[in-house]
């Protein structure tokens, strides 16, 4: 099983290469796992909108001076904007029409912000890709991998390196506790080889990854 | 207090980085008007310490750091005046009456609201790693807490969110007991 902890660290390009691996081949065989992975995906994309908008704001002319003058202004300097007053949600510009609302209206805007998933993702998702993003300031990026494999127990090295120079399929990581080895084929490729690999029947699995690292 | 010639260069780089200071503070306070107070401190404390600042190191995570520890300070104060601040309120967060349904805003309103209700802990890993892209041992340099903490924190975190965003249900990926 996949812990929460390890599937948040894979999201957050964090997952040590070992257990990449075995999330990527959970992933591959668990539609399941895979669509909580997309949820997980989604909630971080709409986080990062909602705090990229911030970025947005003028900055008070007090702070710019703080850090120019390195030197506190008076206190009595410290004017506060009135615009400030409506709380957080004016850093993400709140319209005139705007309804301050008590907070029982939070339950019925998540009910419909569900609804608004799907277009909200496409209305604000930032041109940024988090994963490259992540991989620059990542230890060590997990390779990328675009297929997994598993043979029967029984297939001996020999053959499976055969198999695998045949098809042009290098192994990037493995093999798993549970004998799953992941490949890169070339990507123009990927399907021709994927099929090849479900023909053979020393073969028990494959199937594609789309790793987070490749995204 | 005079500030060297050379500070000229660092001053301009801090006010590069205000944007996301200020970011930073609401998200540790929740309050724009003591958001904008920390930053001050922050900036000010940077100044008067610009020689304990390594050039070569990150100029965000160490401005980052000040402030969490500023903020740890002052909360810790409070507590022990007894006059702890009030949580913020979030029904200040604009709503919606279905005129502005389809408002994308909404969306970011209500996000950022689920993400304010975080504990402090889990909300200031948030930021640094979901928003600045900070890796784990990054962000617990800044936290001062170990990186298994900051994975700990960052998991409950995306949990509490996913229960509130898709309806709550139990997780359908369990930790093995």
């Amino acid at each position: 099983m996949i812990s929460d902890e390890a599937l948040v660290a894979y999201l957050d390009g964090e997952a040590e290469s070992d257990r990449a691996l075995e999330i990527q081949t959970a992933l591959a065989l668990d539609p399941v796992l895979r669509a909580r992975l997309a949820e997980l995906e989604g909630i971080d994309r709409d986080l990062r909108a909602a705090f990229d908008a911030m970025l947005d704001h003028p900055v008070p002319e007090r702070l710019v001076q703080a850090a120019r003058a390195g030197r506190a202004p008076a206190l009595a300097a410290r004017v506060r904007a009135p615009r400030w007053a409506a709380g957080p949600a004016a850093w993400l510009g709140a319209g005139a029409g705007a309804i301050r609302a008590a907070p029982w209206w939070i339950a019925g805007a998540l009910a419909a912000q569900v609804a608004l998933l799907a277009v909200a993702a496409l209305a604000v998702r930032p041109a940024t890709d988090v994963h490259t993003y992540h991989a620059l300031s990542a230890a060590a990026p997990a390779p990328a991998g675009n297929l997994v494999v598993i043979f029967r127990p029984d297939t001996s090295a020999r053959t499976i390196s055969t198999t695998l120079r045949e098809l042009d399929a290098r192994v990037v990581d493995g093999p798993t506790a549970a004998d799953a080895w992941l490949l890169r084929a070339p990507a123009d490729r990927r399907a021709s080889v994927l099929a090849e690999l479900q023909r053979r029947s020393d073969v028990v699995m494959a199937a594609p990854v789309d790793s987070a690292g490749a995204r | 207090m005079e500030i060297g010639s050379g500070s000229h260069d660092l001053s301009d780089r801090i006010i590069a980085l205000l944007p996301r200071l200020r970011r930073f503070a609401l998200t540790l306070t929740r309050d724009p008007s003591d958001g904008d107070d920390l930053v001050q401190t922050t900036v000010e404390r940077a100044l008067s310490r610009m020689n304990s600042w390594d050039e070569g190191s990150r100029l965000d995570s160490w401005m980052f750091k000040i402030m969490q520890n500023l903020w740890i300070d002052q909360t810790r104060a409070r507590r022990t005046r007894g006059t702890q601040a009030p949580e913020a309120e979030l029904g200040d967060l604009p709503g919606t009456d279905g005129r502005t349904l389809m408002d994308h805003r909404l969306t970011l309103r209500a996000t950022l609201a689920e993400a304010l209700a975080l504990p402090e802990e889990q909300r200031a890993a948030l930021l640094l790693v979901v928003v600045e892209g900070f890796s784990y041992r990054q962000a617990a340099e800044v936290l001062g807490v170990p990186v298994g903490t900051v994975m700990s924190r960052l998991s409950r975190a995306r949990l509490a969110l996913e229960g509130r965003v898709f309806g709550e249900r139990p997780p359908l990926s369990k930790a093995t007991p």
